[in-house]
Parts: structure tokens; sequence; C-alpha cells
């Protein structure tokens, strides 16, 4: 058991449940009209009933079983082969375009002024949308036929990966650089973890995938793919197992790739030489812990223009007690330095942005814009105009997105919502003020 | 007592004795109010007791008794937030020694406080995945989303947790991250 979920095990093993069997079972053919006198409790409400639960009941089993899938099986759906407009020898198959008329959002990814990638949740079904006019309107650009469970990658205004994952069974990866409008997809491959969790990454023509398992054990099991012909056919580079840590392996996390050898991996659970930053040079075939500066915790996966590079201390832009620090190398990963950042006694409100290998942008409880566009040796602050302060009075920032260190997106919602509830923003002014754009 | 319910009350016994306290358990590190976590306890076990005939009993009843239980968690949270706030401790009146215990009650204290931080949604897909171990794509299911929701809403959980817990999660080297 892992270190969180003996935390939770604490905090409730002891706890005794004051309802016995007979406080049940006398309730559970009691004519409703008696009920709400009878329970325990006052905190009972009017509206459910058997009808209720046979709804809930018919909603859970209908649902696929565990480890399954919407779209179960290991082959894409059908689909045209032959040429495709990347020149690719694969399959290709369309979107449907389908403007989404209320886009739920999951994650946003601002590619320009203008264009932009979202998860989306379109009704009950995850899928990726995109962009071309600010974000003001979203279309449904997921590949025809590809289920729930799928990895997504910007990598481009117009250009993304996807991979469609069949936990335990199968994995495929669709690429497109026409904005979604069709993706083109090479052979499945076989993967034998079942969470449906992948990271992928490319250079060039080479593309990564990682099909590994979500949780807090020591190493996380992973599988790393390797394709060398744009995402057509894959082989096994790489693989961790939770009980075996690979020396050569750090486990599941997201991945960056400079070029066909130089990478990182960002281990946030574990690894044989602990948490942080993990480099290769071959490719992904043999893994070592990066050279950070001392003080440097848990880094985040960097991104890099060239041999510059940027990636933020999570851990210490997480804690209340560090102080929060951006890691910038220019020598392609090779060694890293740290630089301060002037929140002061504000804190993080997301995960910050790094928007190339020199600019970062960060965004504060207080709403307070922390950008940089030299690597972190300088910083602008910008604080949030009335409005934007009434708007953060009642709401919180999940994810911020910027083009610019001034245009960037936010999902914004109200506290305590789930994600999902949370509504896109814009702003044009560096954070002063923001605006609804969608929903 | 000459039910027409598709299970027998020694049935209904035997289940409220083997799953009772893992539901009592997840109300309770939903909700962190024991008053409000026996209600759902209870209301959860009616609920599927009555619709017992609708389980699919070659799966397992766990998670199908766990979605009722998400389900009442929200409609009485919701309910009790009129009148409760949520989370709020309720620890009944106990007094344990501050010194025997100290550490163990700030460590308890600081998960408390940091999965009350998390939203709804994200707290009952972090008890449902690292408490009830359930993986993932039943966590999907159970909570009527897609399981990518369900990977981003974890992984934005554990964000926060870390953010929030960065000494814990700093101990033990496994977790930290």
């Amino acid at each position: 058991m892992d270190e969180l979920r003996r935390r939770l095990s604490d905090l409730v093993d002891g706890a005794e449940n004051p309802v016995s069997f007979n406080d049940v079972w006398r309730n559970v053919d009691m004519p409703r009209n008696q009920q709400k006198a009878k329970r325990r409790s006052g905190l009972w409400w009017a509206a459910s009933g058997v009808a209720a639960v046979a709804l809930v009941a018919a909603v859970f089993l209908s649902a696929p079983p565990a480890g399954e899938n919407h779209h179960h099986g290991t082959n894409p759906p059908p689909s045209t082969k032959g040429a495709n407009p990347q020149g690719k020898t694969g399959t290709t198959v369309p979107s449907s375009e389908a403007i989404i008329a209320q886009p739920s959002f999951s994650s946003v990814s601002m590619t320009s002024a203008e264009t932009g990638w979202a998860e989306v949740l379109n009704g009950s079904t995850l899928g990726v949308a995109h962009t071309s006019d600010g974000g003001a309107t979203w279309h449904d650009v997921t590949p025809r036929g590809v289920g729930n469970t799928m990895a997504f990658q910007p990598t481009g205004p117009e250009s993304a990966l996807l991979a469609w994952i069949r936990p335990l069974q199968a994995a495929t990866v669709y690429t497109t650089s026409d904005g979604g409008k069709t993706w083109t997809h090479g052979k499945s491959f076989p993967i034998k973890y079942g969470d449906g969790n992948a990271y992928l990454g490319e250079s060039g023509r080479d593309v990564w995938i990682e099909v590994g398992e979500a949780g807090m054990a020591s190493v996380l099991p992973a599988q790393l793919f390797k394709s060398v012909d744009a995402g057509m056919t894959f082989a096994l580079v790489n693989q961790s197992s939770s009980t075996s840590a690979h020396s050569s392996f750090p486990g599941f996390g997201p991945i960056v790739f400079l070029n066909a050898w130089d990478g990182f991996t960002s281990v946030v659970h574990g690894g044989p030489d602990g948490l942080g930053l993990y480099r290769t040079t071959d490719g992904g075939k043999t893994w070592s812990a990066a050279t950070l500066p001392a003080g440097a915790q848990q880094v985040g996966l960097p991104v890099f223009s060239g041999q510059r590079g940027l990636a933020w201390d999570v851990q210490a832009v997480s804690s209340t007690t560090s102080a929060p620090s951006l890691l910038r190398t220019t020598d392609g990963g090779s060694t890293w330095q740290q630089a301060q950042i002037p929140l002061g006694s504000d804190s993080v409100a997301a995960n910050p942005d790094v928007l190339s290998g020199t600019a970062a942008v960060m965004v504060g409880t207080s709403g307070t814009i922390y950008a940089t566009t030299d690597g972190g040796g300088t910083w602008s602050t910008t604080k949030p105009g009335i409005t934007a302060q009434q708007l953060l009075s009642t709401n919180v920032i999940t994810q911020v997105s910027f083009f610019t260190p001034v245009v960037g997106w936010a999902l914004i919602g109200p506290k305590g919502s789930a994600l999902e509830q949370a509504a896109l923003y814009l702003t044009t002014d560096g954070g002063v003020s923001w605006r609804a754009i969608a929903k | 007592m000459g039910r027409s319910f598709p299970i027998t009350e020694d049935q209904a016994r035997s289940l409220y004795g083997s799953h009772q306290a893992r539901v009592f358990r997840f109300a309770l590190l939903a909700t962190h109010q024991p008053t409000l976590a026996a209600d759902i306890t209870q209301e959860t076990f009616i609920r599927a007791f009555r619709a017992y005939d609708s389980y699919d009993s070659r799966l397992p009843f766990e998670p199908w008794l766990l979605k009722i239980a998400v389900n009442v968690t929200r409609t009485l949270l919701a309910k009790s937030r009129r009148t409760v706030p949520a989370l709020l401790p309720d620890r009944g009146g106990e007094a344990p020694s501050p010194e025997a215990i100290r550490l163990a009650a700030e460590e308890s204290e600081a998960l408390w406080d940091a999965l009350s931080h998390l939203t709804e949604r994200q707290r009952e897909l972090v008890i449902l995945h690292f408490y009830n171990d359930l993986p993932l794509t039943v966590c999907a299911q159970t909570l009527g989303i897609p399981a990518g929701t369900a990977k981003s809403r974890l992984a934005a959980a554990l964000a926060e947790l870390r953010r929030l817990l960065p000494v814990a999660f700093r101990e033990g080297g496994n977790v930290r991250g």
C-alpha cells in the first residue's frame, strides 16, 4: 500500500458506522410516506426512490465492464487507405468538425492568437476540439470512431498527436497537420497496461508513446514505444514495472524529446534515483537522473527552444515554505540553473505555463500574472483590474495557457466546482482583465 | 416479512456486514461529517437492496454499491450545505492526548484540510481510487465519466494534494510528487 493509501486509511480506520443492519432493512420496503419519520436522521429528501435507483443501476450496468472501452477492440475504426495530405503511408480518418455548442473543457492549449486545442467533454464523450477564431467557436475534431480513452498532445497550431488506448489490449497513434480535419494512423500495437494512461512526444518523424498506469506506487509501471516513421509503426524501447524497478527506465511520467536521441521525463511518483527529471541521450533506451542545482525538488517537464529550456520546480512552486523557482538551461539540459520568482506573499493558482525555452507565465491566487521572457532573468508583474478581482473573488483559475505573456486563456470556474464547469476566458492585457469567450 | 424484493434478509445482512464499513468510510472521507456519513451509508444500502435485481452478479458488487454511494453522497452533501458547512470536522467531543498523538493528529488535519480543498468531484475520485482501490477505469464507470476525464481529474487532484502537502509527499520517498 502506498503512502497516500496508507494516509487515507489512517484517517478513517477505526471509524465505526453507527447504522445497524436493522436500521437499513426496516426501511427497505417501507412505504415512502413513512420513511422520513422512521429514518435516523433528518437529512433526507423526497425526490429519489426506486425509479432513481433503477436509473442509477441502469446507467451503471449499461457501462462496459472494467478494463473495457466503449469502442472496444484491437483495431481502429474503418477508414480510407492510401495517400493522405502529409504523404504518409497510413490510414486517414476524418473528424466530424461539428461545432460544439457548449464545450466543457478538460484542458486547453493556446497555440496562436487565433488557434488552439482543447480536450472537451462533449455530452458523455471525451474528445478533442480545435478553434481557429481565438476560442469563440470549437469544432469536434476527434478522429471518427476513436473511443474515450485517449492521450492528446498538441504540437502546433494545426498539428497534434493523439493516442487511442484500449487498456490491456492495444494502442493506435494518430497524427494531424490540418487542425484535426483529418487524422492519419498506422498499425495498432499491443500494450500490457490497463489504466488507459499515456503520454506522447515527438521530434520530426520520431514519435514516442508511453503507456502506463496512474497511482502512487514507488515506480509506476510503463512501456515506452518509439516510431521512426511518423507514428505508422512502433517498437518497444523500454519498460518498467511496479515490482521490479528497471534501472534504465524511471517509470511513468510525461516525456519530451529535443531530437531523435535527447529527451526528458518528469517522474512524479518515484524512480530508481528518486523523484525528478530524468534524461536520455539514446532515444529512450537508457535513462539517468538529470543533473540539477542543489535545492531543486520535483521538476516538471521542460520546454525547449533549441538548446534553451525552462522547467518549473513544481514542488518548490507548490510549497508554502519554499521559494518558487524556475530552472533554465542553455545547453540542451546538460546543466541547469535556478531563477527565483518575485512571488512575495502570493501563492500559485494553477500549474505554471512554459511558453518556450525562454518564456514562462505563472498566475498567483491574487490574480497577478508573473511573466518572464528571458529565462527567468527578469520578471514582469501585472495585477488584476477591478473586474478581474471581482471575478476571482468567487471563482478560481484551474488552468492557464498563454500564447504570449500578455495573450492567454484561463479555465475559470466557481470555487469548489468540478473541473468541467470551468469556462474559457481570454486576456489580451496580461491578466488585467479576463473576458469569457466560450460557454 | 413477506417482502417481494429480489434479495433475502440473510443475503442483505451478509452484504451489509461485508461492505458497510467501506461505504461508511468512503462517505466519511468524502464529507468529513460522521453523522452525514452514517446517513449516506443507510440510504446507500436502502437503495441498493431495493434495486438488487438490477445488479449483475457476474460483476463485482462494491463498484456497483459505490456508484450508488457517490450519488447519495452528492445529493445529501448538497442538501447538508444548506445547514452545515461542508467538510467541517465533527469530532464527536473526543479529547485525545495531545502530546501522544500530536504528530499523527497534525498529519491527519493536514490531509483533511487538503481533501477539503479538492473539488467534490476530485475528492470522490481520489477516495475511490486510493481508498477503495478501484482501478481508474472502474472509477470512471462508477462516476459516469470518460476514462480520460478520470485521468485528467485524478492528475489535477494529485497535483493539488502535492501542492497542499509538500512535506507529506516528500516523506516516504515513494509518494512525493
